[in-house]
């Protein structure tokens, strides 16, 4: 994220258009109902870390320091679990984050 | 050179209301970009990608899936903020809500120009006669528009360190 006065090396490892890794042995469509599914926030050189921590109160309804702390997560680790819900909830998580321009994507837990 | 601390951009008044003290060409600007981004995002420009992400990472199926359901009510969404912007950015008196609006095609306008630009997360340093010098001060005045709607949205004062980077930039001409 974008911090103007200082900024701690690279950490924007998120692919745009991720490479995609078939699995020939599996199948894709199998979905295990009672794993959740977890919401990322990857970090990203040009949110500001306010705006970021902002969103999060806002989308998810965090305190502030509970939402400035994942910020400091997606941060300094380049990506960090915001949410964990069931399938249609995730998504709406992730389109919220997506229309506020956070880079956000949804996998089931493993 | 700084001879007064300027008042914010934003300011909230209460009963959910925000006083907006910006120039006549920052105005400008913020009726002239959101037309901008309105027409760019009836393309397929590469550099919306920040607007529209993967929500699926290596998964193709579902990430068709949701781009088929989603885009759509991602771009409505968009195109609705850019026109709230566009159609008061010379009003000096705006609800917490259109505040939110602003904020938000601030941000989008910061992405597709992020995106532009190539921007890393790196101390930006470009020379005086970079023809990229406009692009990057816009840029950079969208991120203290954005910076002071959050702080007028949370009731956040008391933290300066940003204001005071932007000194130098901004409050001398």
């Amino acid at each position: 994220m974008c911090v103007y006065v200082k900024r701690t090396g690279k950490l924007d490892d998120m692919p745009v258009a991720a490479p995609v890794e078939i699995d020939e042995t599996s199948t894709d469509t199998t979905v295990i109902p009672d794993r959740p599914w977890i919401v990322l926030v990857w970090n990203d050189p040009i949110n500001l870390m306010s705006y970021v921590t902002f969103v999060l109160q806002k989308v998810f309804g965090y305190s502030k320091e509970k939402a400035e702390s994942l910020m400091w997560d997606v941060h300094t680790k380049g990506r960090a679990v915001v949410a964990s819900d069931q399938r249609e909830k995730a998504e709406m998580h992730v389109f919220r984050l997506h229309e506020h321009g956070l880079w956000a994507t949804m996998e089931q837990d493993k | 050179m700084v001879f007064r601390k300027p008042k914010p951009p934003f300011e909230r008044l209460g009963n959910a209301r925000i006083a907006v003290r910006l120039s006549e060409s920052e105005r400008q600007l913020l009726q002239n970009l959101p037309s901008q981004l309105r027409e760019l995002l009836a393309t397929d420009d590469p550099s919306l990608r920040r607007l529209f992400p993967v929500a699926y990472l290596g998964d193709t199926d579902r990430n068709d899936e949701y781009q088929r359901l989603m885009r759509d009510e991602l771009l409505a969404s968009r195109m609705a903020a850019a026109e709230v912007l566009e159609k008061n950015a010379f009003a000096t008196e705006i609800s917490t809500d259109d505040l939110a609006l602003w904020m938000n095609t601030a941000n989008s306008i910061r992405l597709v120009l992020g995106t532009q630009l190539d921007v890393a997360e790196d101390e930006l340093e470009v020379d005086d006669d970079d023809p990229r010098v406009p692009a990057y001060e816009v840029y950079g005045w969208l991120g203290y528009l954005v910076e002071y709607a959050v702080r007028a949205l949370t009731g956040d004062t008391n933290n300066d360190d940003f204001e005071d980077d932007f000194e130098d930039d901004f409050d001398d001409e």
